[in-house]
């Protein structure tokens, strides 16, 4: 490869990088659609990066994950700010009806794409691992059951996955159940779910 | 279009239409390490060692320096600055040696040794390329220029070992959903009737049952450069044959053919591995 080229390379999948690194889904195709002459070589860089860098990052990043903080609403950011349904949805490229069953803990945790993590920890500014947090609590509308006095002598029963308890729904169930949802964002996060195989 | 930033010019790929913001982060990161860099101590004062030496400065103007070292012929400062960026990125780089080569079956010793070439074939590209002052993305975004260096040597060794056929299948793993419907899908041409790809040997369709989705980036990692492309889209992206072939600007019918040529690789693997591991 003429250094010329290695160079615009270089600087192209430099861009996937950041965007895959900043929270955001680099789409493949649309790089190879803009670069096609340099097609083999990002593809190249691309199948390695996944396969080996990110997954070394991955390992590297969970070891030194900080702490979850809990949080108690996924409108207000760490620093105190409180955040509207509607600017949320706009910052997670999300419709404010399923912003409000994501604060609600309406949607079962195993089915939120990690890429949904990682934007609204951008947003909250707080950890990954504080949104797994919230998420893995029980939904809002059993948390008035979990306060009352009265103890239960056995846990939650194992369901096979698939099967969502009680007021729990699937995030792929609520992309396709939403109106507010335009079908541009329903694709882009359909892509994400079968990609993370969700 | 170019960009000039504290009298180095360079060219951005792309037009400012596509990207608007793309010039104005260029600009932003050149002009943070161009001041950095002309903020340093005079050149081989100790004051200049201490700042070069601190864990904080940016490993781009590290490569900087080290090639105003080369161009005024100064060895002893040029052995000097090499050594503190192998320093800088020794650990990380041996973190990732024992990462990239994780999945393989091998004893201690011999994954050991296996890390010691990865690391040893890595610094000498490392060197090769920091001596180079064409290569001038190293003074921009050093991390992802080490990704590209730890992408040669990881494919160098890895052909070199003969880890080529045993990287394609691994026991107790499975074919990704995706890929198998899509193995099994008819692709419809343009006139709307059906294509079908060849499976000519069941065995290897059936050893293709036993790689996971993660693994399939493995595999399309020792597939020909020119097929990853339409591997990638096709399996990993899930676009149809349709969109591949407009988005790569070739033919439905090269899209096929590359496919084909791409499961026959990947089905000569498989099979391969799974003689050895009947014989086992």
């Amino acid at each position: 490869m003429s250094s010329k080229r290695e160079e615009a390379v270089l600087r192209i999948t430099a861009r996937y990088v950041e965007e895959l690194q900043s929270g955001r889904q680099p789409v493949l195709s649309e790089y190879l659609g803009r670069y096609p002459q340099y097609a083999s070589a990002i593809a190249d860089f691309v199948a390695y990066y996944h396969a080996v860098e990110e997954e070394h990052r991955a390992a590297a990043l969970q070891q030194e994950e900080p702490q979850a903080i809990p949080i108690a609403t996924l409108l207000q950011a760490s620093d105190g700010r409180l955040l509207a349904a509607q600017q949320l949805a706009a910052l997670l490229d999300l419709s404010i009806d399923i912003v409000q069953a994501l604060e609600q803990r309406e949607v079962a945790a195993e089915t939120i794409p990690s890429v949904l993590h990682e934007r609204l920890a951008a947003a909250l500014d707080c950890p990954v691992n504080t949104i797994r947090a919230y998420f893995a609590e029980l939904p809002r509308a059993q948390e008035s059951s979990r306060r009352l006095p009265f103890q239960v002598a056995e846990g939650r029963a194992p369901y096979p996955p698939g099967i969502l308890s009680g007021s729990e729904q699937s995030f792929c169930h609520l992309l396709d159940a939403s109106e507010q949802l335009s079908p541009a964002s329903k694709a882009s996060w359909r892509a994400i779910l079968a990609r993370e195989q969700l | 279009m170019h960009v000039e930033v504290l009298g180095v010019t360079e060219c951005v790929v792309g037009s400012v239409e596509d990207e608007p913001d793309k010039a104005q982060k260029i600009i932003e990161r050149r002009t943070a390490l161009a001041l950095v860099y002309a903020t340093l101590p005079v050149y081989a004062s100790a004051a200049f060692w201490l700042a070069v030496e601190s864990a904080d400065m940016a490993l781009e103007v590290l490569v900087r320096v080290l090639r105003v070292a080369v161009s005024v012929h100064d060895q002893r400062i040029r052995d000097r600055l090499v050594a503190i960026l192998i320093h800088r990125t020794q650990g990380l780089n041996e973190s990732w040696a024992y990462s990239a080569v994780r999945h393989l079956s091998l004893q201690a010793d011999e994954r050991h040794a296996l890390v010691g070439d990865l690391c040893a074939d890595l610094h000498e590209r490392m060197l090769r390329a920091w001596l180079d002052p064409g290569r001038t993305f190293w003074e921009e975004n050093f991390l992802h220029c080490l990704y590209f260096e730890r992408k040669h040597a990881y494919h160098a060794v890895m052909i070199r070992e003969g880890w080529w056929q045993n990287l394609h299948a691994r026991h107790s793993t499975r074919i990704p959903r995706t890929l198998l419907s899509s193995l099994e899908r008819l692709v419809e041409c343009n006139d709307g009737s059906a294509l079908t790809f060849d499976i000519e040997d069941e065995r290897a369709h059936q050893m293709l049952l036993s790689v996971e989705r993660s693994d399939l980036l493995h595999l399309v990692l020792h597939l020909p450069d020119r097929l990853k492309a339409v591997v990638l889209l096709l399996f990993w992206e899930g676009r149809s044959a349709q969109d591949v072939a407009s988005v790569l600007q070739i033919s439905e019918r090269t899209v096929r053919n590359r496919l084909q040529a791409a499961l026959k690789t990947l089905r000569v693997a498989l099979c391969v591995e799974g003689e050895n591991h009947k014989d086992e």
